[in-house]
Order: structure tokens, then sequence, then C-alpha cells
């Protein structure tokens, strides 16, 4: 469902990569979990296949559609949850999903979305607010429901659980869960790693750009020689292995 | 922690001045500074000109009436409305909004010095503009003062403990309105209104002014000594409305130097009050606001808005983004109405027998509407609306990135957006002008249809501008506006739109064209540069969203 081919990208003019060569593959039905220290690119990939960023060469395509070729497309087919919550903040909670209903087309007999998904991260009551007055983990509900009104084949997200209150993190884990048994794919980024170990059917790890691991949690560990390895143990090992920085 | 130390940590923390270089220099940007510092210069040379011609007039006003500090009056009035009226927004930011209100809160640092060093900041501001709105007063007053007999020494000395002092009464009453406000209603909810007042009230100000003088020369009936008579009533009117003002003015006056000591006491009176004042409370003001913004949330209404075609939400979203911050809101709205104001002005301040001699050397020519149909549509076009239309949505513009609408659809809003604005304000705009000039009705019909094309090539133009480069990197809406060069680069385009597009229209006009073939000429041409131009736009806004603006 999502396709990543040998992505580069750098950002300073000396030529040191956010992306080094970085491939992946997530299948449909899976929940992908991306891991990496800060400042690794997993920020940098998201923002790749949801059509934030170009490339500066490789490729990307969600279900067969080349990003590059057809963003739009892409687009209409992703729910994407960024680390900061891109909002209106001038707008009630309302009026804000409600103009992306729009923007995706949803229609109006399908727009009760807004209310169940509201009830079910329990924004109800502060639907008719401004999101100014939100707090931050409001606002990442708010971006979340976004993300999720159009009932997208592919749900991204850049560290969604940063924020959110214990119940709130459940629920949106399970949010993700059911995704996944509908048939749609979830990939997220995240740096707790106990929510990848117990949710993510597979994980990968990103460290200078590059994917330095990737596999379901126990063909890391056999990686790592141990069997009850935590990921956390395995992501810690994997990271400090190879200091030196990624270089083109 | 002494209240100096503590302004200064606001000015490094809080300011452009604490690392503000540092950044454009970061980003290669220093380059900036000397088009900023010309742009600048240019427009407070303008101001200054304009000033001191005003002030010259009534220097010469007050001289023929026996009031020769009538400019000082005058200055230190106009100096107190735009520091009161600046003061509104920026007390507003500065003492409840500002970005180390919360850290400053949970300091243990006392009231008192939290707001001195906020009000130390605010006259920091405010001192500025005291100096540009007073100094061409103090300027073009000399030369009356001087021959009524005051000395140079005393002119100098009244001058600088004028302009050190005079921004004291405004702030004081500004923070004080300000304050009284924040504690009777809910900050959060009517911020942008609050500021609003503001406006409105200087606005008023003026016009009642305007008025005020008009009728006073109206009722000379044009007879000059009838004319210097209520004049000069008017003249003692008014300084008797403000005391404090005519104590700093009279100090200029030989013999009366201690009136200023009267003006000084006040000053540093109102500064103490708002001072004392504001710090009582204001450690729980601060903490009010932190409970409205945690407090329990009432039941939604249920009423959700209806489905809308994606252009209209854009639209919508557009006319959010325009009102989501007082500076967006205030550029657009003085925009929007600063042509009909001062068409207003002109019409309530020009007596009846100047206007029909004004009109009287147009009459019967053939270039008064086409004059006017220009005017109306620089009025128009000069704008930053369209010019800093993606810039203005900031950070949020990566969301529009992530919508699965092109660019076309989400430019064509803007477009669309902004002709609603600017294209409903030109016919609005044509109508009075047409009342002003006294011109049939159907002149107003006939300055829209010519108008409109011109209005619709300029904002797709501008707004072109700023799909190429737009700067959506800021972190305070000021900066979306007042230092985005889309802006003034916009100006130069919708002049020279105007005078290219224009130019077959201008020249039919040398060639002795009727005005109904002038009109027809241009506003055709126009028409059908604005759809190629409009079609240009569209594509190029494709391209741009589809590489998500290379970033």
């Amino acid at each position: 469902m999502i396709e990543v081919r040998n992505l580069v990208k750098s950002y300073s003019r000396d030529g040191r990569r956010a992306l080094d060569d970085l491939s992946l593959s997530v299948k449909p039905g899976e929940l992908y979990g991306f891991l990496g220290p800060n400042g690794a690119g997993k920020t940098t990939t998201i923002k790749i296949i949801v059509g934030l960023l170009r490339p500066d060469s490789g490729s990307a395509s969600v279900a067969d559609v080349d990003v590059l070729a057809d963003p739009l497309e892409v687009k209409r087919r992703i729910g994407y949850v960024a680390d900061e919550p891109l909002l209106y903040e001038n707008m009630s909670g309302a009026r804000f999903l409600s103009f992306i209903a729009d923007a995706f087309g949803v229609p109006g007999d399908e727009r009760g979305r807004i209310i169940e998904l509201a009830e079910e991260f329990e924004l109800r009551d502060a639907l008719d607010d401004r999101i100014s007055s939100y707090s931050h983990g409001m606002k990442q509900k708010v971006a979340i429901i976004a993300a999720l009104l159009h009932d997208p084949d592919v749900f991204i997200l850049d560290e969604p659980i940063v924020g959110l209150d214990p119940q709130s993190s459940f629920l949106l884990k399970e949010t993700m869960r059911r995704q996944c048994e509908k048939g749609k794919t979830v990939f997220f980024s995240t740096h707790v790693m106990e929510v990848a170990e117990r949710l993510c059917d597979r994980v990968g790890i990103i460290r200078h750009g590059r994917l330095i691991a990737e596999g379901p949690l126990a063909e890391l560990r056999e990686r790592a020689g141990t069997s009850d390895a935590t990921l956390e143990s395995i992501f810690l090992e994997l990271t400090h292995a190879d200091d030196s920085p990624a270089q083109s | 922690m002494q209240t100096i130390a503590l302004l200064r940590a606001k000015i490094e923390g809080t300011t452009f001045l604490g690392g503000g270089l540092d950044r454009l220099r970061e980003r290669d940007q220093l380059w900036i500074l000397p088009l900023a510092f010309v742009g600048i210069a240019v427009g407070l040379a303008a101001v200054v000109a304009l000033l001191y011609q005003n002030y010259r007039a009534m220097a010469a006003l007050g001289a023929s009436i026996g009031s020769p500090d009538l400019p000082l009056y005058l200055a230190v009035v106009a100096t107190w409305v735009l520091i009161f009226v600046l003061g509104f927004p920026i007390a507003l930011s500065v003492l409840y909004f500002s970005r180390d209100t919360r850290l400053l809160a949970s300091l243990p640092i006392a009231p008192i010095k939290i707001v001195a060093a906020n009000a130390g900041l605010l006259y920091l501001y405010a001192l500025p503009a005291a100096i540009l709105v007073v100094v061409p007063g103090l300027v073009a007053a000399w030369s009356g003062v001087s021959a009524a007999g005051t000395g140079l020494l005393q002119y100098i000395v009244a001058s600088a403990l004028t302009v050190v002092s005079l921004p004291l009464v405004p702030l004081a009453l500004s923070v004080l309105a300000v304050t009284a406000l924040t504690r009777a209603v809910n900050l959060s909810r009517y911020r942008t209104g609050l500021e609003v007042i503001g406006m409105v009230f200087v606005v008023l100000l003026l016009v009642g002014f305007q008025l005020l003088l008009s009728r006073s020369i109206g009722a000379g009936e044009g007879d000059p000594a009838a004319v210097a008579d209520a004049l000069g009533s008017f003249v003692v009117r008014i300084q008797a409305a403000v005391p404090p003002a005519r104590w700093y003015s009279r100090a200029y006056l030989p013999g009366s130097f201690s009136s200023l000591g009267l003006a000084l006491a006040i000053s540093v009176a109102a500064a103490t009050i708002a001072l004392v004042a504001v710090q009582g409370g204001y450690l729980r003001q601060l903490s009010s606001q932190e409970v409205t913004r945690t407090r329990r949330r009432r039941t939604t209404s249920g009423r959700f808005p209806g489905e809308h075609r994606p252009v209209v939400s854009l639209m919508m979203r557009e006319l959010k983004l325009l009102t989501s911050n007082s500076t967006f809101l205030f550029e657009s709205v003085g925009e929007l109405l600063v042509c009909a104001l001062i068409l207003v002005m002109i019409r309530l301040a020009t007596p009846p027998q100047a206007m029909d001699q004004v009109m009287g050397v147009f009459d019967g020519s053939d270039y008064l509407i086409p004059a006017a149909t220009a005017l109306l549509i620089l009025f128009a076009g000069i704008n930053s609306v369209s010019s800093a239309a993606l810039s203005r949505e900031g950070k949020t513009f990566a969301l529009s990135l992530t919508l699965p609408l092109a660019g076309s659809a989400q430019v064509g809003a803007k477009v669309l957006t902004y002709l609603a604005l600017f294209g409903s304000t030109f016919v609005v705009n044509s109508a009075i002008a047409t009342w002003i000039l006294g011109t049939p009705w159907w002149y107003a019909l006939v300055i829209s249809l010519t108008g409109l094309p011109f209005v619709w090539l300029i904002g797709v133009t501008t707004i072109l501008i700023d799909i190429r480069r737009p700067l959506l990197d800021w972190n305070h809406p000021q900066q979306a506006v007042k230092q985005n060069l889309n802006v003034v680069l916009g100006m130069g385009i919708a002049i020279v739109s105007l005078a290219v597009t224009a130019a077959p229209a201008a020249i039919a006009v040398f060639r002795g064209a009727g005005t109904p073939v002038v009109l027809a000429l241009g506003g055709g041409f126009a028409f059908v540069v604005a759809v190629i131009a409009t079609r240009q736009t569209r594509s190029y806004a494709d391209r741009r969203y589809h590489t998500a603006f290379d970033a």
C-alpha cells in the first residue's frame, strides 16, 4: 500500500542527507511503526509520502499512485496527522471539521461521522469553541478526527501519542488497530517503544536517514540474538551500534 | 530583580531586537534590512512632510488669530490620540498576551516590577511615534513663537521635556482602559473587538474634527474677516477642550514656561496612577485568564455548518484567515474603507462653493471620469489582501498542501474572495464618487463596469507574485504583511498593471476620443488581459501546489 524507493533528501547546502537511499514497503492491513532517534529522518519521510516535501531523488507511492505524479489522488486516499496539529485556530472545532469534510468531498449523509468521532474522542462538548482555546491534546484529537473523516485507505501519523491523555492515547491505539482490521494501512512514527512493541505488526528503525532494521518484533529479537529483548533494548543497541553519520 | 534588568530581558526575549538580527543572518536575509530601512524612511519622510505642511497651515492660522502656539497644541493632541489608539492593542499584547506572561507570573517578582517593566517597553514603543508626530509641529511653530518673543533656550528645553514626557498621559489612559476592559469582559473571546474599538474611535475623531473645521469655515460664508472670526472662536473652543495639552503648548509662549511644570506633573501623576492601578490585581487577572483558557466547556449546540462545495468552503476559510487576528483584520478593513472614508471626508469637509469651483474646472472635460476611474482602481488594487494571500496562511499552509484540492481551486477561491471584497467595494466607491462629483447616477455603473476588470487583473497578478514565493515562516501576523516583500512588490505591480493595461485607453484620450470610447477600450482590454492572466495564474498554481512548492 505504501512503497518508498531509494528516497534521498538533503536540506543543507553541504550535501548532508536527511534521507539517504531509504526504501520501505507497507502492505494493506498492516500497522507499521517507524522508529528512530531525533533528527533521524522520520518526519521527512512522512512529509514526502503525504506530498508536503519533494525528494531530491527516489519515489514514493500510495495505493500504486505515485506521489509526484498524482499528489491529489494520493491525498484523497490518505488521512494525515502531523507532529504539530495543522489547524485553523480561529475556527471552531465544528467549523474546521466541516471545512475538512468539504475539502475531501465527504457527502452530507456521511457527516454524522463528525459527531460519532467527536463523541468517541470526548470532544463533542468543545466543538463549538474556538480551536485556539483547546489544549494541545484536544487539538491533537481534532487533527485525528479530521484525518479520519473521509475514511482513508491509509492513515499516517507523525508522533501521534505526544500530548494525549492516557484515555485518548488508548483510544487512538484502538482506532489504529480497528483501521487495520478493516484492511486499511496505518503508518506512524513514535518515540514510545511500548506503543510500537504492543501495537505494530512490523517496525522500521531509521538512523541518519537510512533504514537500519525492519521486520516483526520477533524477527528483530532473533537478529539481536535474544528471545526476551525488549524493543527498547533492540532499538538502543541498533541506534548506538554505528555512531558515524551517514554521508553521501 | 531590578525593573531595568527585567525590561532588558523582555526586550531580548520578546522583541525583534533580541535575536532578530541573528535570525536574519542565519537565513541569509540581512539584505532585507537596507531595503526595509529605505522603505520605512520613504514612508516616514512622506508622513513627516504631510504633517509639517499641516502644522505650517495651522501656524499661519494661529498667527492670524493671535495663537502662535496653535500647531503645538494640535501636535500634542495628535500625538496623544495616536499613542492612545496605538497603545490600546499594544498594551493588551504587552501586559496580557506577551510570550513571557506565564513565565513572569511564575517567578518570585513583585507585580509592580513586572508592570513597570511592561510599561517601560510600552514607553519605548510609543516614544518614536511621539517624536514622529510632535517634532514637525515643534519645527513649524518656531517662527511663530519666536516672533512672539520666545527665546531659543526656552524653546529647546520645552521641546526636550515635551518629547520625553508626551507618551505618558496617553499610555497611562490606554493601559487603564485596557485593564478596566480586561477585568470586565472575557479577554480571550473579545480581544479583537477591544482592538477594533481603538480604530473606530480614531476614525470618529477624525471625521468629527473635519466636520467641526469645515462648519467653522462654512460659517464665514466666504467673507475673509468672518471666516477668521469663526476660526478664532473655533480655536479657542478646541484649546479649552484639553487643558493639559494647552499647558504644554503655552510653555512655548513668553512668560508662560511654568505651565510646562503643570503638564509634566499631570504626566507623571497619570503614569503613577496607571502603574499602581494596574499592578493591583495584575497577577489575579493573569490567573483568571488561565481559568478562562481551561474552563469547563459548554455543551455543543449540535448544529454543524452545512455541506458546501469546496470553493465556497475555501472562500469561507479565506474570510476566517482575514479575521483570525487584529493585524489582518485592521489591514483588510482599512484597505477596504480608506477610499470611501477619504471620499466622504472630502465631501463633508469641502464647502459647497469650493466644490462647485473645482467641478467648474473639469466641466465638459474628457479627463474627469477616466481619471476618477483610475484613482478608484488604484485604491482598490493597492492592498495586502491579494499580495499576501498565501503568506497569510503561514504555517497552516502545510494543511492546504495536504488537501486533495488542486492549486487552481485553492488560488481560485482566493481570487474570488478578493473580488467579492474589493470588487463590491469598488462598486460602492464608484457610487460615492458619483455623488461627490455630482454626475448622473449611471456614471457609477459605467465606472464600475470599466474598473472591475482592472481590479480583477490587479488582484490576480498580485496573487501570482505571492504564489511564486510566499512568506510562510512567520511567528507574528505583522511579519506576514509588514515585512512581506510581496506586499511592496504588489503595490508596484498594481501601478504597472494599471499603466500598461490602460495605455490603449490613454492613447485614445490624447487622440481626442470621447469618454465612452475611452472607457470601453480600457475596460474591454483589461477584461481580455484579466482572463488571460487568470488562466496563467491557475495553471501556475496547479504546478506550484503539485510540486509542494519545491519545499
